[in-house]
């Protein structure tokens, strides 16, 4: 078990990360400014917590109501704007935000509780089933399963890092099975580093296996091992209610993100990258920027109300001024933290600012002086933010790309101008 | 070059940015498979012709029709799909994005894969320069190498008509032969070409038929060749 502080501020991340990514999606990729996100964030929480709490709504119905509300105030802010050319987007979302967060304090308190905000919101565990402890079949399925993954990306990870390599060094060498002596060098490695050790290494990673004929029956027994190291995992933890929420809120992230990537390699996601470069030339490439620009800003708000809506079920409780202008600013600087138009730099970006906010707890209203000055630093020394445009993939292999370029004596800035389609 | 049908007709073309008349009523058509050019002093209304044309600034009175549909006023991504494109002046390109992108943005409109895998080709047989900076991001290339990107960039659209705002703009004198001779190569693989230059000696060189605009009115029109051994135009545009 984490303790539940750990584990709040971990769903938290997860959660942020969403929201993070909603808002790269509008202003990284399209280049729109929203100064309100917190708004959407709040339509999302507001109407999945209300209409669970208070009207008797099933969990998949209150989430699905909160994406939609922020589709259509997305559709509601962003029409009108979105036909102009200009930052009008920011002046208007900044309004909206407001707007709701007065009336979230004033209308109607026996459903959305008013200014001390609603506490009656049941939490996700209350949903989710308490898993039973695994028998041994599904224990046995699972760590099985958890081995053969384990190996595979073990292979993979070899395999892909021969390959790499290969390219390099065909560049200065031309033969077809480098990758292969490579394959075989590293497994050589791994065997002379086990002798080196006098057995340590196998034994952590294969174990040492018995058989016990006890009063059960004979069965195999592993000490050690990785497939032991599963086992112990899947047999106890798996029946917690924690492991449940985590699988879940990574379950949402990795389809959220999944549901990005086919977006912007699909005709609107590139449409909407050639928007912000160049509206009119977008234009008169047959484009219709306004069409585009507005079913951004709806995924991106839709995705913010799927983050609000798991916040509602994860803190204890939210009020009205959560959901204020410094909000807004927080998820701002995850994404100009991360990279405006880097999925993974929002992931980076999410992550440390939700880190970084609870660590500096203890600064009370100190804590904007403080963003003020890391976005000021960012803006000197890195202005595009940690990742810039790139995913941290492509970072990394540029990275090792010019690093070994320079030990194989090769031009390193040769493609330096290059960048990675 | 046999003249075809009239692929473009513009009838009494009246176009103003607010109380600032750009064209007072131009009339002149583009048959099919000629090279049309414009040509006229800076501000005598060109670019606003072109932008016109494609829907990116909408007229006060006058038709436009293209392959016998009205097209005035619609909206240009509409436009664009019934066959013209846009090179525009000064190029517009996606300078943050790669020479791959530049070109896939360009084939967005063109939905089958297929087609846009010869247009693909086409490019690269036009410009083999392209297809070695693929990966160069677009504002690292060169003046030349933008402007042969602008106009492959519009020929991914897949075109019957491309309009070509001063495609030599900013270009060395042996650069500015070489566009030359990639317009006529595209005008001979069966592109209708209308072009704006400034390069009025050469431009008229290569069109068939060619209109003089001066502030915001055709004042003469001829064939590519009456217009150059014209002494008015010679003194006016050629430099004497
Ligand atoms: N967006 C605009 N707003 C106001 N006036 C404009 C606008 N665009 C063009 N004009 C005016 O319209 C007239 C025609 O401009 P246009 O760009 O068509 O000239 P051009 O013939 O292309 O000139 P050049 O050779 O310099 O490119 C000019 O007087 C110009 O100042
Ligand atoms: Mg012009």
């Amino acid at each position: 078990m984490i303790n539940p502080y750990w584990e709040l501020i971990i769903l938290l991340c997860l959660i942020n990360i969403i929201f993070t990514v909603s808002l790269n999606l509008i202003l990284g990729y399209n280049g729109q400014f929203s100064l309100g996100h917190a708004g959407f964030l709040a339509i999302g929480c507001y109407t999945s917590g209300a209409l669970t709490a208070n009207l008797g709504w099933p969990l998949w119905a209150g989430i699905l109501m909160s994406i939609v509300m922020s589709i259509i105030g997305a559709v509601i802010i962003g029409y009108p704007c979105l036909r102009l050319r200009g930052d009008y987007l920011a002046i208007a979302t900044l309004g909206f935000a407001e707007i709701l967060r007065i009336m979230a304090n004033a209308i109607r308190p026996d459903l959305f509780g008013g200014p001390t905000g609603m506490q009656n919101v049941k939490s996700f565990y209350k949903y989710i089933p308490v898993p039973e402890p695994m028998n041994g079949v599904g224990n046995l399925l699972f760590t099985i399963l958890f081995t053969l993954v384990f190996f595979a990306l073990l292979v993979w990870g070899i395999w892909a890092l021969a390959s790499f390599l290969q390219r390099i060094i065909n560049r200065r060498l031309r033969w077809d099975h480098w990758r292969w002596l490579i394959c075989g060098l590293v497994v050589l490695a791994v065997i002379v580093a086990n002798f080196a050790c006098r057995g340590a290494l196998f034994y952590r990673i294969f174990g040492r296996w018995h058989y016990e004929t006890g009063s059960g029956g004979a069965r195999i027994i592993d000490k050690a091992g990785i497939f032991h190291f599963f086992q112990a995992l899947t047999k106890d933890s798996f029946a917690s209610p924690q492991w449940a929420m985590f699988a879940l809120f990574i379950v949402v992230v990795a389809i959220v993100t999944w549901m990005i990537r086919n977006y912007l390699i699909s005709v609107p996601g590139r449409a909407v990258v050639a928007i912000r470069e160049d509206e009119i030339a977008a234009t008169n490439l047959g484009l219709n920027c306004t069409w585009m620009k507005l079913q951004n800003f709806m995924f991106g708000s839709a995705l913010a109300g799927l983050a609000g809506a798991m916040l509602a079920h994860t803190i204890p409780l939210f009020k009205p001024m959560d959901f204020n202008f410094f909000k807004s600013v927080d998820v701002l600087l995850m994404v100009v933290l991360g990279g405006m138009g880097s999925i993974t730099g929002s992931f980076v970006g999410a992550t440390i600012i939700t880190v970084l906010l609870e660590a500096l707890r203890f600064l009370g209203d100190w804590r904007l002086v403080m963003y003020s000055l890391i976005l000021i630093l960012f803006m000197i020394f890195k202005p595009g933010g940690l990742l810039g445009s790139a995913e941290l993939g492509q970072l990394i292999r540029r990275r090792a790309e010019t690093a070994i370029q320079r030990l194989v004596g090769d031009d390193p800035s040769a493609g330096s101008e290059a960048r990675d389609a | 070059m046999d003249a075809g049908q009239p692929l473009l007709v513009v009838n009494d073309l009246h176009v103003a940015y607010g109380a600032v008349r750009a064209l007072h009523g131009i009339s002149f058509a583009v048959r099919d498979g000629e090279i049309v050019t414009l040509i006229g002093a800076n501000g005598a209304g060109k670019s606003t012709t072109m932008n016109t044309i494609i829907g990116l600034v909408k007229c006060r009175q006058g038709k436009i029709s293209f392959n016998g549909e009205e097209i005035a006023n619609q909206p240009a991504h509409q436009i664009v799909h019934k066959g013209l494109a846009l090179a525009p002046e000064g190029r517009r390109l996606f300078l943050n994005l790669t020479v791959r992108e530049n070109l896939e943005v360009g084939g967005l409109v063109t939905r089958d894969k297929g087609r846009k895998q010869d247009l693909l080709t086409e490019v690269f047989t036009l410009f083999p320069r392209i297809k070695e900076r693929l990966r160069q991001v677009a504002g690292t290339l060169s003046g030349g190498e933008q402007q042969m990107l602008a106009i492959s960039r519009a020929m991914m659209q897949d075109p019957r008509l491309m309009l070509l705002d001063e495609p030599s703009l900013g270009l060395a004198p042996n650069l500015v032969q070489e566009i030359f001779e990639k317009i006529r190569y595209l005008n001979r693989e069966g592109k209708t070409i209308l072009l704006v230059e400034q390069n009025a000696y050469q431009a008229l060189k290569i069109s068939q038929q060619a209109h003089v605009l001066e502030q915001g009115r055709i004042v003469m029109s001829g064939t590519g060749a009456e217009l150059s051994a014209n002494p008015k135009i010679k003194e006016a545009y050629l430099g004497g």
